[in-house]
């Protein structure tokens, strides 16, 4: 069996687990599955949120043996395991297969801008050393994760109906699709653009990935100078000359296509014929550094998280405080992916520069299920802690503390009882707490026409609303409802809270 | 100069193929020109459901018992058997109650014990049962935390979820509603439909029934119809003339209605009634809650249209207990 | 790829066996990992939608009490009624303003008859153990002798009242006799089991 085909295998299995756990991600299909499994095995999270919360969370300990793995066989994981990594090397593989041999020897040379993805690395590493996790704006594994959900599914959706029952909507679908599209067609003409320039995981590996032990070897007696190994060398790491040991992706093409038997995979060959450190300019990584270590100060010096919170911001229940929830959250977007309801979208800035596209719920595209827990369950890295049900509905050891989301407030020149002497009150019908937070009180009415009406005219009960929004979601003045939820009243905001308790 | 047979066979090709473009267009645009622009629905009418009863025949049943199965039966038993309205090959629509995604003993969702009992009569019968309802929840955590889908598959039935596209304009010819969209794909197939209706409070009209529970199949924007609630669940009724209707009061939802949420909302009451006239056991319901059927706006506009007897007892109801 | 030329060592050979062997063991613990869990995120066992006790349905179930007094005399005169606080007054006139005052929620009602008496139990659900107690003491006799049902209860001649959990319990004989006694202690002891033993009302087909 050969080397490379059985690295063909790795990387078509894990594509396969990838897409069928991020197809499992939905309530009839979940069961037990370990979705969040390739976040967990990412050691750019796992590290990223080690430097912002000084911790690691359940089961992020999964990339421990990746990086164990990684230190002593360089950057398998690039040319193995990961998915995203896999439909680049589909992709660039299918668009230079009309290629002459010397034109893909030629496209797969070392570029000094392969070096960009070390400075991102290391202004993402610079921010969350103070504290602001930003890696999931370019980690591959999120950013696969995101465009699937966002994106991907409810497209395959709209051609087949396989997915869903109720197709949901996203905000910023198109701005996913089209990155995820524009990253995958980028490989066309420059194979693995992605992986070799952008990707901080990679770089990651790269710096883990000098200490191996086993890595390519090129013999020069054997040696004819023909390049060929370059043909196929999906991480552009110049097997032909001195191998750059942080850029090889160990995918074993160059063992494949050297016609002279000069290609080895040996353990702890010569240093002399390789060259460990990634290629940097120190100026560069300067730069990186400080755009990094400014980036928390000057997003902070906003007032998002303080003065100037958005009301809009409403975090999925079990969600820990801001300043925390930032510190984690990797924009995955698998809350969004497993709500039942269609609630949870992504910010824009609303949650300020940091906060972007961090997931909030908007009561006009659904509304936060009772007795649905599954936000918290799915989140990888504790953003949303993984909450029971007697803590959300405040029952049990919890019982009367429920965790609140924010607090509904009626819209007096809305609400049809209110301002429109017609009848509705839809919002108390379907306000699923017990006893209900919305209560109505009779009034008589002298209508236009001089008939006497007796309407119900809702009023929140502020201590029972838990901010589910399901109001807001079925009030049927759509386009602004008579009732609206806003984060105010948050539970988990000791700055936030309403009523004192 | 090339010969005169290969032009004129080269001429004829040519004229013919531009011949027939012209004509194609000329044609295809002439037929778009005629359909018409604004495309209306043609909305569809749904056939009466109800089985031709004698006027001596029994039209309500109540009875009071412990075992849901038995308490079915029974009640079933006493109207002529349930051969008397399903035969072999019909198909039948059961639609009950899952409109939140709420566990059975809060009787916010119609029991998965008297679902089973209704199911297995039908089949015992004969026919094939559909069991669907449009939820106000989720579909898929409705249907699986109300028990229903569990019970419903395990008894031989086939569950109908709401798609997008399921849905049609039906005629209800009602004072409110003359037409509205309703989850048409499941009673497409039906030739018989019985309703099964939790007893729950409400606390915009006063009690959720078997009228009321009729609201599961509409779609669109139902959540305008609380503008006229008395009239609309009325035309309910007028909309589906259903085969058969229980109402289950084994539970009672007597408070916080209709999600109820806490175990004290709920009451025992003991009782399955079974009928033909949605009025009629929803008259006898409403007395169930501690309520007057006369103080329910949407009995009194069905009473007065004729679509039932808001004097229950009038119908001599067989009374048994089991 | 380009096909392959080169020849594949044993060594080569063996170590891509080893690792191809590892797909399947992959799959099989993500499979089995997938049927592991805990199916209360999927569903909501209702009893912990109340406090520690039951709800009041269930509480007064005919066929337990028939049971329990075992005696084809005695029958239920009716169903169970229930009334709510807004209701209560149709049942007990004037007494419902002290019941309402000590936060009475619900009222269920059963009376048993053998044709010449009969026994009424009441079943108040007084929202709070504290408002529960509260309603039997203000309704305690001073020389009433202590129940024989334990903790907080107390006997007025063959009538027994009792406090279980956040329940008030009256179970009232018509007459003062032995037989009566005897039968409505058996009622009041049914009652008393089943709010204390805090399960949630029995599903009516047993599994």
């Amino acid at each position: 069996m050969n080397i490379t085909k059985t690295r063909l295998a790795f990387q078509v299995f894990f594509v396969g687990l990838f897409l069928f756990l991020a197809f499992v991600t939905a309530f009839d299909r979940l069961k037990g599955f370990p979705v969040s499994l390739f976040l967990e095995l990412d050691p750019l999270v796992g590290i990223g949120t080690s430097l912002t919360t000084h911790s690691l969370y359940r089961g992020l300990l999964w990339a421990l043996p990746v990086v164990l793995l990684t230190l002593v066989l360089g950057r398998v994981f690039c040319g193995w395991v990961c998915p995203f990594g896999a439909i680049h090397h589909l992709i660039g593989w299918l668009s230079v297969r009309r290629s002459s041999p010397q034109q893909q020897v030629e496209g797969n040379r070392y570029r000094r801008i392969n070096a960009f993805k070390y400075y991102l690395l290391v202004a993402f590493g610079a921010a969350a050393l103070l504290g602001t996790l930003q890696i999931g704006l370019l980690d591959p594994i999120v950013t696969f994760y995101r465009s699937l959900s966002t994106a991907v599914w409810p497209t395959v959706d709209q051609a087949t109906g396989s997915i869903f029952l109720r197709p949901p909507a996203y905000r910023l679908s198109w701005v996913f699709g089209s990155l995820f599209g524009l990253l995958l067609v980028l490989n066309v003409g420059w194979p693995r653009f992605f992986c070799r320039v952008l990707c901080p995981l990679g770089a990651l590996m790269g710096l883990l990935g000098r200490f191996a032990w086993w890595r390519i070897d090129r013999d020069p007696a054997k040696c004819t100078d023909c390049d060929l190994c370059l043909k196929a060398c999906e991480g552009a790491a110049d097997p032909q000359s001195h191998l750059r040991k942080a850029e090889c992706f160990v995918c074993m093409n160059c063992l494949n296509d050297c016609q002279y038997g000069a290609i080895s995979f040996r353990f702890l060959p010569s240093v002399t014929r390789e060259v460990a450190h990634p290629d940097l300019r120190r100026r560069h990584v300067l730069l990186g550094a400080l755009a990094g270590v400014l980036f928390y100060p000057l997003s902070r010096a906003s007032g998002e998280l303080t003065k100037n919170f958005d009301k809009a911001v409403i975090r999925p229940p079990g969600s820990l405080a801001e300043p925390e929830f930032l510190a984690r959250c990797t924009k995955c977007e698998q809350c969004l992916r497993v709500c039942p309801t269609n609630v949870l979208q992504p910010t824009l800035f609303e949650a300020g520069l940091e906060g972007f596209w961090t997931p909030v719920m908007n009561n006009r595209m659904g509304y936060c299920e009772l007795n649905c827990v599954l936000c918290g369950q799915v989140c990888p890295t504790g953003a949303i802690e993984r909450i029971s049900l007697d803590r959300k509905l405040g029952l049990g050891e919890y019982r009367d503390r429920p965790i609140k989301v924010g607090t509904a407030f009626f819209d007096r020149g809305r609400c049809l009882p209110w301002a429109m002497d017609t009848h509705c009150v839809v919002c108390e019908e379907v306000c699923p707490t017990s006893p209900k937070a919305i209560f109505t009180r009779p009034v008589e009415v002298v209508s236009r026409n001089g008939t006497t009406l007796t309407l119900k005219q809702p009023y929140v009960d502020l201590e029972r609303c838990t901010g589910c929004g399901i109001c807001e979601y079925a009030c049927p003045v759509k386009d602004l409802a008579g009732v609206r939820v806003t984060a105010i009243g948050e539970t988990r905001s000791a700055d936030r809270t309403l009523l004192l308790n | 100069m090339t010969d005169d047979t290969a032009d004129r066979r080269e001429f004829l090709k040519q004229v013919s193929r531009t011949g027939l473009a012209l004509a194609g267009a000329s044609l295809g645009a002439w037929w778009l020109h005629n359909r018409p622009t604004a495309v209306e629905a043609t909305p569809v009418t749904l056939p009466r459901y109800d089985v031709l009863l004698g006027a001596g025949d029994p039209r309500l049943a109540i009875a009071h018992g412990t075992s849901v199965d038995t308490m079915v039966r029974a009640a079933v038993e006493a109207l002529g058997g349930m051969s008397r309205f399903v035969v072999r090959g019909d198909t039948v629509l059961i639609k009950p109650n899952v409109a939140f995604d709420r566990p059975p003993a809060l009787a916010s969702t119609t029991h998965p014990d008297i679902l089973r009992a209704v199911i297995r009569l039908c089949r015992e019968a004969g026919a094939r049962v559909l069991v669907a309802d449009n939820p106000i929840n989720s579909p898929e955590g409705a249907f699986h935390r109300s028990g229903i889908k569990a019970a419903a598959e395990e008894e031989g039935a086939v569950v109908r979820y709401p798609r997008p596209g399921m849905f049609e304009t039906v005629r209800l010819g009602g004072v409110v509603l003359e037409t509205w969209p309703v989850f048409y794909e499941p009673l497409r197939e039906a030739t018989k439909v019985i309703g099964i209706a939790p007893t729950k409070d409400h606390n915009l009209c006063g009690a959720s029934l078997t009228m009321k529970n009729w609201y599961g199949l509409l779609g669109g924007a139902r959540n305008l119809l609380h503008q006229k609630i008395d009239d609309v669940i009325a035309d309910l009724a007028s909309l589906v003339r259903p085969t058969l209707v229980f109402l289950d009061a084994t539970r009672m939802l007597m408070t916080n209605g209709p999600t109820g949420g806490r175990l004290s909302d709920v009451v025992a009451g003991d009782t399955i009634v079974c009928g033909v006239d949605q009025v009629a056991v929803d008259a006898y319901g409403a007395t169930r809650l501690g309520r007057d059927p006369q103080d329910l706006g949407y009995l009194r506009h069905a009473q007065a249209r004729g679509l039932g007897a808001l004097r229950w007892q009038s119908l001599n109801p067989r009374e048994l207990t089991v | 790829m380009t096909p392959v030329q080169r020849p594949v060592s044993p060594a080569e050979r063996r170590v891509s066996m080893a690792l191809l062997a590892l797909l399947p063991l992959i799959a099989l613990a993500v499979y089995l990992k997938g049927q592991r869990y805990d199916p209360a995120t999927f569903s909501l066992d209702p009893a912990f939608l109340d406090e520690p006790g039951i709800g009041a349905a269930g509480l007064l179930r005919l066929d337990d009490l028939a049971a329990a007094v075992a005696d084809a005399a005695w029958q239920a005169d009716g169903g169970v009624e229930h009334f709510t606080a807004d209701t209560l007054y149709e049942k007990i006139d004037g007494r419902a303003d002290i019941y309402l005052a000590n936060g009475v929620r619900t009222l269920q009602f059963v009376s048993f008859t053998d044709g010449q008496s009969f026994i009424d139990i009441f079943l108040y659900d007084m929202t709070t153990p504290e408002q529960a107690s509260a309603m039997l003491a203000v309704e305690r006799p001073p020389d009433a002798p202590a129940g024989d049902l334990g903790g907080d209860s107390y006997r007025a001649d063959a009538s027994r009242f009792f406090r279980e959990g956040r329940y008030y319990v009256q179970v009232i004989a018509s007459e003062s006799s032995d037989r009566l006694a005897a039968v409505g202690l058996r009622l009041a002891q049914t009652v008393a089991a089943r709010v204390r033993a805090g399960s949630p009302p029995v599903p009516m087909d047993s599994r």
